[in-house]
């Protein structure tokens, strides 16, 4: 935002890398001074803790020294890539995730810009209140809600059987092919309405001389939306889009354990479900710790990377 | 917001369309919540039967009655309110003050700050080591773990971030040359022309806190802050408790009182209505729009 | 802004005001607490309950786990002031709402932990014993434990480790010949029919089919199912592990001369058991949404009369069905309820339906900070003797709601104002807990007493048809604690392999039992058995049948 600190003064060559560092601290100074309590901050409390992050090279007792545990190296992230379940869990947490990216992503923009969009300002409001209540229901109610629905006496299947589609019940719970189609579903339902909320501010944020300008230049009302409406929130988009494909190995969990079931269970079951499975209820603690290492590493590289493309794509950057 | 463009069919068309697509979504998000509610009021044994859909069959606030059984509710009903407004409060000045910095482009530590932080939102060092460094700091037991540990979020830093982006370089210059400090062209311009999303990011936070018990269980066990959360947790913990006893006669004692149905209605509905309450406050920040003009004029 | 900016400001101010008073009032409530500890004037004496009273006051902190804070210090309140004031006993019973082992870790983590942890799992009580954290018992038993001795008897070598010494002792020890699982019918309905006799899984299955034929639909006009289910927890493990019974497997294997285990999956009554099941569902006689519902869901089916039996345990029945009619069905009539048969397939010599398991549910370490470990096993000794047992099971006598009352020589009777509720199941539980029954466990055992008491206050009044049970299922019920006993090493190859087994198992029999076909049916139990031996079947088998093995030859049980 500002040039203003840094005076364009013409850097002299001879100038020592030291003196030039030493003279931009300086320019700089109140800006550092900002600095210093929120890097102490981090430092304190989200870089010191890391050396637990150790846990994951070695076999780990609870109340024994780190040191005085036995090293085992990568022992726990070769166990991860040999376990049997290794093909199944990953594709089940892409294809969760995938569908999310796919339909989850877009479906609280597209909810924003029908609230924008709505006339009346009262029904705007109500609208908007409520479209997020759904946040606020346990994943527990939300698949007892899906079990009235969709279970083999449930509504959705009544109404079938009354149009004559399905003779006899369909059991959707209880089949896996159904079981990715549902978590999207409930996920987009649950997560719609809250995700809008920063799409409408990002709205709000829209500078009204835009759509004066807009108005003058003739453009309609599909108009204003494509070209100053989504253009105007076009960093939050793009700044939400690489966080989540960061997030793709994060599928969920408690609604995987509380909609699938043993059936469906070779359709559900994520890398979260596994390792806590296999890590924490077994008192694996490092084997939790190897896999939870594992997909921050691979979230973090994602994050960058897609931050790349973005930023020679649409030079847009979120690091 | 104005109207800019022209009444057109296809506009009105849309229009229609849009009001009955909301009207169809208000009900498929309201009817569950709304459904929670008759199921609340309804008596337990009773409801277990099912079948309860738009009323309640036998009218009782025995589940309502089960919440507020605590005398020390209302207490943890302050203790919830005071949170939210402490930790919302000092982690969007704080995290706002982040972002505002992070996105100053001749900042030369700009890169530097961002990764710091971003990392953060990757790797963490787990429960036991952070556990031993907030004891060690003395935070256990005090109100001031409930938003020191939690002060700068780098979610929520990025999507401020993002937002002053998109603000017009021109604010601060003049303000910058009259030799304005930093933390003053923050709190004096950036502030109010970001409103929208400190507000998008206090409904977060502020739901965040609200909903808390992980903390308030780990690093306060004296019982002294109990937020309202935690003991409205500590009802539905006994009825999920029971299903992980392993004697059937220990469960058979314990089953006995409880109607996790009703309990469960009621505790949804005691924890989101003072949400939906204080939403509309907030939301007219966000759904008004501003009008950049005005500030710089 | 600046408004709003005030008003916030106000609030807090207000807030903390009102949060500070909150606090002092808290502070207070405190040193009372400290303030009323004071020497008993008692001291030296042996009072009615047969506890010598000790002259500084004996105060011992334990940890138990996981529970509501709110609800334990209710219930604990009327129980702790009477054993300050006649025993001069100052018991604090910590419980948090954090998951028990995240909070032992913690505590292991921050050398911060209370001078006796109770009701943990055998692994975990086994780690603190390894990281040296918990004190030998043995000398401690010897000389201050003779009543552990006498009630625990053969029962107490179990808990020696290799060495012969004792590290921890358990809660909730002893054999309660109570039968859990067995077949029901519903009552009513089969007398309709004619009550005919059913003896093995066919009959069964024939009686409910009859049953279902009779009532196709409830009176909403609901399909009624002979049998269903739920996916809960470990439910889904359970099914085969609790039908397998009927064939004569004890929990889910089968225990050869030699005392070998072999799972069920490799048995061939495994997969009679799978055909079995399987053809209520093909028949539509099992609810389809055995393996999708929840408990709540499966309870709510069975109060609307959606089911003609049941085979799993007891109380799920009572409190679903009979209990809810009782309280919402206004013809109800004492036959609407599910009586217990024993069943037994012909293949079998006997009917194994009800393993028990003498372990207790939880162990009890003293931990290295306890200052005063023989005080810990007088204490330990005086609750398992018949009068502590009652004390602290049954809660304080002598009031109103009491169950019992207690001269001060020493005689004890029943409160038969009290005892009538269990009776007729008007039983007040509530209240009951307010006088502090079964709040301060650490070494109780369930087992029957001299006097014919028992700890749960409930099996001292059973109902006729609790009687009724019991007697139709008295020979299912046998000791398997050898088995139960064993538990798998942290972090260990078989454990793993444990896991895989189970996951492939609780996955195959579901997707087997719903097969349209029989020949399907086979066809996926075949691929299940071989993807499980596949995962490692074999070593699970060789590591419970070796620990089986051991255990039998430890406690001279061969």
């Amino acid at each position: 935002m500002s040039d203003i600190i840094i005076d364009n003064m013409p850097v002299n060559p001879k100038q020592s890398k030291f003196r030039h560092i030493f003279k931009t601290v300086k320019k700089e100074r109140q800006l550092w001074i900002l600095c210093i309590p929120l890097v102490a901050w981090v430092a304190t409390f989200a870089y010191y803790p890391m050396y637990g992050i150790i846990i994951a090279f070695i076999k780990y007792v609870p109340g024994k020294p780190f040191l005085d545990c036995q090293w085992v190296g990568l022992k726990y992230f070769q166990q991860f890539f040999e376990s049997p379940d290794l093909f199944l869990i990953l594709r089940n947490t892409l294809a969760i995730s995938g569908l999310d990216l796919l339909f989850g992503f877009p479906a609280p923009i597209l909810l924003a810009i029908l609230i924008n969009e709505l006339a009346f300002k009262r029904f705007k409001k109500f609208a908007q209140t409520v479209s997020y209540m759904p946040h606020f229901v346990s994943w527990v109610v939300v698949s007892s809600i899906m079990f009235t629905t969709l279970g083999t006496d449930g509504v959705f299947n009544e109404v079938l059987q009354l149009l004559g589609i399905v003779h006899e019940p369909v059991a959707f719970l209880s089949k896996g092919e159904y079981f990715w189609g549902l978590i999207t579903i409930s996920n987009i339902w649950k997560g719609i309405g809250w995700g809008s909320i920063i799409y409408l501010s990002a709205i709000a944020g829209i500078d009204e001389e835009l759509y004066q300008a807009g108005a003058v230049d003739g453009l309609g009302r599909f108009g204003m939306i494509w070209h100053i409406l989504l253009p105007g929130i076009k960093t939050t988009i793009v700044l939400l889009f690489i966080l989540q494909i960061g997030g793709i190995l994060n599928a969920g969990f408690e609604q995987q354990l509380l909609i699938g079931n043993s059936q469906t269970r070779e359709y559900y079951d994520v890398i979260d479900t596994y390792a806590y499975r296999y890590g924490i209820q077994l008192g694996r603690y490092s084997y939790g710790a190897a896999i939870g290492l594992m997909k921050s590493a691979i979230g973090l590289s994602l994050v960058l990377i897609t931050n790349k493309i973005a930023k020679k794509v649409s030079d847009l950057s979120i690091i | 917001m104005k109207k800019y463009y022209k009444d057109t069919i296809g506009s009105r068309i849309f229009d229609i369309f849009n009001v009955v697509f909301m009207i169809v979504f208000c009900f498929f998000v309201i009817y569950p919540f709304y459904n929670q509610f008759v199921i609340s009021l309804n008596e337990g044994t009773d409801a277990m039967r099912g079948g309860l859909y738009f009323y309640p069959r036998k009218i009782s606030f025995e589940g309502y009655h089960w919440l507020f059984q605590n005398p020390h509710l209302l207490k943890g009903a302050v203790i919830s309110i005071f949170r939210v407004l402490v930790g919302t409060g000092t982690c969007l000045f704080a995290t706002g003050l982040l972002a505002y910095i992070v996105t100053l482009r001749d900042f030369s530590g700009r890169r530097f700050m961002r990764v710091l932080f971003v990392v953060t939102m990757y790797f963490s060092g787990g429960l036991i080591p952070t556990y031993l460094l907030i004891s060690s700091l003395g935070l256990t037991n005090s109100f001031n773990v409930y938003w020191i540990p939690g002060l700068i979020n780098a979610y929520y830093m990025l999507l401020i971030a993002s937002y002053i982006q998109n603000l017009p370089e021109s604010m601060v210059e003049a303000p910058r040359i009259d030799g304005c400090s930093e933390l003053r062209i923050y709190c004096q311009i950036i502030l109010p022309l970001s409103l929208p999303v400190f507000a998008a990011v206090a409904v977060y936070l502020a739901v965040q806190h609200w909903n808390a018990w992980f903390d308030v269980m780990i690093y306060n066990p004296s019982g002294r802050w109990d937020t309202l959360q935690i003991y409205l947790r500590r009802l539905l913990l006994e009825m999920d408790m029971v299903q992980n006893l392993q004697n059937e006669m220990l469960i058979q004692s314990k089953f006995k009182n409880l109607k996790p149905l009703t309990f469960r209605a009621a505790t949804t509905i005691v924890v989101t209505v003072p949400i939906l309450v204080v939403y509309p406050f907030l939301q007219k920040y966000f759904i008004g729009g501003i009008t950049i003009g005005a500030v710089k004029g | 802004m600046k408004r709003l900016g005030i008003m916030l400001l106000s609030l807090v101010l207000l807030l903390t005001t009102v949060a500070g008073c909150g606090s002092e009032g808290k502070d207070s409530e405190v040193s009372t607490a400290t303030g009323s500890q004071s020497k008993s004037s008692a001291a030296g004496k042996v009072n009615e309950y047969g506890w010598e009273v000790p002259e500084k006051t004996l105060e011992i902190s334990y940890y138990v786990g996981q529970d509501n804070p709110d609800t334990v210090a209710k219930n604990s309140k009327l129980i702790s002031d009477l054993l300050l004031e006649k025993f001069n006993v100052k018991l604090n019973k910590i419980v948090y709402d954090t998951d028990m082992i995240e909070k032992l870790n913690l505590m292991l983590a921050s050398n911060d932990y209370p001078d006796v942890i109770s009701n943990m799992k055998v692994d975990e009580a086994l780690k603190w014993v390894d990281l040296g954290k918990a004190q030998e018992l043995t000398p401690l038993i010897d000389e201050y434990g003779p009543e552990i001795k006498k009630q625990m008897g053969d029962y107490l070598k179990r808990y020696e480790d290799d060495d012969g010494k004792i590290f921890n002792l358990p809660v909730g020890w002893g054999l309660l010949p109570i039968a859990d699982a067995a077949a029901q019918v519903r009552l009513d309905w089969y007398k309709e029919i004619g009550s005919p006799e059913f003896k093995t899984p066919d009959e069964y299955y024939e009686v409910l089919k009859k049953l279902v034929e009779k009532h196709p639909v409830n009176a909403a006009g609901e399909k009624v199912y002979a049998l269903g289910a739920w996916k809960d927890d470990v439910y889904p493990t359970m099914i085969p592990e609790q039908l397998g019974g009927i064939w004569g497997l004890k929990r889910g294997y089968k225990e050869d001369a030699d005392h070998n285990l072999t799972h069920w999956v490799n048995t061939d009554e495994g997969l009679e058991l799978t055909k079995w099941y399987n053809r209520f569902a093909r028949e539509g006689l099992l609810d389809p949404d055995t393996f999708t519902q929840k408990r709540d869901d499966w309870g709510a089916k069975c109060s609307n009369e959606r089911y003609a039996g049941h085979f799993a345990t007891w109380w799920v029945t009572k409190d679903f069905g009979n209990m809810t009619w009782l309280k919402t069905k206004k013809d109800y009539n004492d036959d609407m309820r599910y009586p217990h048969y024993d069943i037994k397939a012909p293949i079998a010599e006997k009917s194994y339906l009800n393993p028990k398991s003498t372990m207790g549910w939880g162990r009890t370490i003293i931990t290295d900070k306890c200052k005063n470990p023989k005080d810990v096993m007088k204490w330990w000794n005086f609750e398992v003797s018949d009068m502590g047992t009652k004390l602290l099971s049954w809660g304080i006598p002598n009031t109103e709601t009491s169950v019992w009352n207690l001269t001060e020589s020493g005689e004890w009777s029943w409160n038969q104002n009290m005892t009538k509720t269990l009776e007729d199941s008007t039983f007040d539980q509530a209240k009951f807990d307010l006088n502090g029954g079964v709040s301060y466990w650490m070494v109780m055992g369930q087992q029957l007493h001299e006097d014919g008491t028992q700890a749960w206050i409930d099996q001292n009044f059973p109902s006729k048809w609790f009687k009724l049970k019991d007697e139709n299922l008295k020979d299912t019920v046998f000791d398997f604690s050898a088995f139960f006993a064993i538990s798998l090493p942290a972090d260990e190859p078989v454990t793993v392999e444990n896991q895989q087994v189970r996951d492939i198992v609780t996955t195959g029999f579901a997707n087997a039992v719903m097969s349209k076909t029989e020949s399907e049916c086979v066809a996926k139990f075949m691929e299940m058995r071989e993807k499980a031996s596949k995962a490692g079947l074999k070593e699970v088998e060789d590591f419970y049948s070796q620990q089986y093995k051991k255990n039998l030859v430890k406690w001279n049980m061969e």
